[in-house]
């Protein structure tokens, strides 16, 4: 499975790896109506800031195909919570007050096939479109269900992306991602591209798979199995770190297999369940500036070929890898 | 070929795939007015409700709901716990606001002045916390495409299968109700003061049910029913409803009977989406028009015995169908009395006898999400 395009979004709107910032502070709700206004001249005035998400992250994936979109590219949008703040401001609304009235257009957006829908709409899109929900690995398991599709010949071309938005209070935000206190909230998403043949491919899907391991040390070697073969081949190896890999893994891994390097991509996104997509996408990102941006670019990813592996447990003990291969430009 | 090899349900019906082909083959209705828990006006709401929770689970109503729809479709397809371990568990829902309502009106009954609303993890949650119940090692995922949830995750779990990722899917469709969701439809003015009517002249929308549901799809087995073709489609005309001119509909339809490699003249009966809208049932009978190119086949609708179970009704609709197929009828369609000119086709009124063959299911959903399933009996 081939990556066409990929697209990060950020909370800084850095879409690319020479703007983008390290988060001194939590994220805050982007404003994405400039952005989305170079992309589509849609009405996405009745889509929440969920949507908006989702439909930015798309459209800045499609914008850098080297080739037109083919009109039957299947989506498999993926998200851990869906939308946050309408679904929020329903709550108030129905079991707080005694009206009755409720905001068709927050109900229509708290709906869990919308934001696919407004991703499918604004790509001209009437192909397959699925909504994965599976907390920390929703992002993994969508682009798994892509490879499947592609791989059965049921699709010839698919979009897999992710997207959370995160929301305030904070304590109640963090309580809904299980997160520590210690670590930084955060929004955004991203999107592969990905089809069959690898003219015009910008990068290849290695796996995507879960591993078992009961105890720690079988963990480490379950893993090490699968990476070391990559060492060997004398490929520049990068671990990403999904947010929810305890640190003790991280160090026991980086000291097993000393040539990995360590991208900790989550310092620029900060903490949400499709972080991966955000990880994962960041390593294709082009450089290439846009106007919207700001001109600050004090940190940034290092570009270049590779293979980087994004490695993230659940709260169940799974644990998913998902390896790529970022070809050389 | 995939083969559904066991089936399960908890329906408003009752406990048990039996009750529901036994209200389908009298035509009864199981609706009664909600009373699971408050809503925020005055109307009197009929819905679905599962009357009674089965016992013997100390977990979640949710929980006991799909364990027991679990144990039931087990064994009909003669599985232990421990050959399920190594299963895929795909699981269907719109969502589960309902725990997280639950538990804010827990906190306010404690006396807590502002709790937090959507307390809840988010819908992925359910099915890690039942695949770790019921022990399952397999891939675990839940999709959530409002009212094709289900159906979309028999979809995937057949191109797992095809692949060999898994020897078996576990298929989950659960939809419990919600008073966000009650009061959602209302305020789209979707919800039906009469009744669930699909395709009948007076329908005036949807009856929201509650439902668990269970299939069993594995590869190449002997099976009374297979899952034979499928498509999934996005129609991007409108979020919350279908095109009229049904054309998505004809595609979706077309491409299922495609992928099953049979013509629409070998389709003996349709189980139509049926949601009872003004808009969606028009789009639908226009879609089954063209399709079959004007020679519709028997079809009938089941939610006038459900109600529309949102994420579930994709896997109970279909554990229902199959069901009333197993026991030798197709089921009719109950609350449609009078034909709709601007539809022009009418589902049966009575049952019919079900012969060995293929048969379509349609699901359509918010979000323009159309799916269209063909199995085969016999």
């Amino acid at each position: 499975m081939y990556i066409l395009s990929a697209a990060t979004l950020g909370p800084g709107q850095d879409t690319a790896s020479a703007d983008r910032r390290a988060l001194t502070e939590d994220a805050i709700p982007l404003d994405l109506q400039a952005l989305l206004k170079t992309f589509t001249e849609q009405d996405l005035r009745r889509a929440g800031h969920f949507a908006e998400l989702a439909v930015a992250g798309s459209q800045l994936c499609i914008s850098r195909l080297k080739q037109p979109l083919n009109q039957d590219t299947a989506v498999y949008f993926s998200t851990g919570l869906g939308e946050v703040q309408k679904t929020v401001a329903l709550f108030q609304q129905v079991m707080d007050e005694d009206t009755g009235l409720v905001s068709p257009y927050s109900f229509v957006n708290s709906v869990s096939s919308t934001a696919g829908f407004y991703v499918a709409k604004a790509a001209g899109l009437k192909s397959r479109n699925l909504t994965v929900c599976q907390e920390e690995f929703s992002f993994e398991t969508a682009l798994k269900l892509a490879q499947t599709d592609l791989e059965n010949n049921e699709v010839d071309f698919a979009m897999a992306g992710g997207a959370d938005e995160c929301s305030h209070p904070r304590a109640e935000h963090m309580h809904r991602i299980q997160l520590e206190d210690s670590q930084p909230m955060g929004e955004g998403g991203g999107w592969l591209c990905l089809g069959k043949a690898s003219r015009h491919a910008i990068g290849e899907v290695l796996m995507v798979m879960e591993i078992t391991g009961d105890t720690p040390a079988a963990w480490l070697t379950a893993v090490e199995g699968i990476l070391s073969p990559w060492l060997k081949k004398g490929h520049k190896t990068y671990l990403l770190p999904g947010f929810r890999l305890e640190e003790a893994n991280i160090n026991n891994l980086l000291n097993r297999l000393p040539e990995m390097e360590l991208k900790d991509y989550l310092d620029y996104c900060g903490c949400f369940h499709t972080a991966a997509a955000f990880g994962l996408a960041s390593v294709f990102d082009e450089t290439r500036k846009l106007k919207f941006r700001s001109s600050e670019r004090p940190r940034s990813l290092e570009q270049g070929g590779g293979v980087y592996f994004h490695i993230n447990r659940n709260t169940y003990g799974r644990t998913m890898i998902v390896g790529v291969h970022a070809f050389p430009w | 070929m995939i083969s559904i090899t066991g089936i399960g349900a908890v329906s408003s019906c009752g406990s048990g795939i039996k009750p529901l082909v036994e209200h389908m083959h009298e035509g009864r209705d199981s609706s009664t007015p909600l009373s699971l828990f408050p809503l925020p006006f005055k109307d009197e709401i009929r819905v679905n409700q599962v009357k009674s929770a089965p016992s013997g689970d100390e977990g979640s109503r949710i929980d006991a709901m799909v364990l027991n729809a679990m144990e039931e479709a087990m064994a009909e397809a003669g599985l232990n716990k421990k050959k399920l371990s190594d299963s895929a568990f795909i699981l269907g829902s719109s969502g589960f606001l309902f725990e997280a309502e639950e538990e804010y009106r827990q906190q306010k009954e404690k006396g807590i002045t502002k709790p937090a609303p959507l307390a809840r993890r988010g819908s992925g949650h359910v099915a890690s916390r039942l695949a770790k119940r019921l022990g399952i090692k397999g891939p675990v995922l839940t999709l959530t495409t409002a009212c094709t949830s289900s159906a979309n995750a028999m979809i995937a779990a057949a191109n797992m299968l095809k692949r060999g990722e898994v020897r078996r899917a576990v298929i989950v469709g659960a939809e419990a109700l919600s008073a966000i969701t009650l009061s959602g439809f209302r305020s789209l003015m979707l919800l039906a003061p009469n009744g669930c009517k699909p395709f009948d002249a007076k329908r005036q929308g949807i009856q929201l049910g509650e439902a668990y549901a269970v299939l069993i799809l594995e590869p190449n087995k002997a099976a009374k029913n297979k899952l034979c073709g499928w498509a999934n489609l996005c129609d991007t005309h409108n979020v919350i409803s279908t095109n009229m001119d049904g054309r998505l509909i004809q595609q979706t339809m077309a491409g299922a009977l495609s992928c099953a490699n049979i013509n629409p003249g070998r389709v003996i009966a349709v189980k139509a989406h049926g949601t009872g809208t003004i808009d969606n049932d028009i789009a639908e009978g226009a879609g089954m028009r063209l399709v079959f190119d004007g020679k519709v086949p028997t079809f009938t609708a089941l939610k006038g015995y459900v109600g529309h179970t949102l994420g579930a009704c994709g896997a109970i609709e279909t554990a229902a169908f199959l069901g009333c197929l197993n026991a030798g009828f197709i089921p009719p369609a109950i609350g449609f009395d009078q034909q709709d000119p601007s539809i022009g086709i009418s589902p049966i009124k009575s049952p019919m006898e079900a012969r060995p063959g293929y048969y379509m299911l349609n699901f359509f959903g918010f979000g323009g999400n159309n799916t269209s399933l063909v199995l085969s009996y016999g």
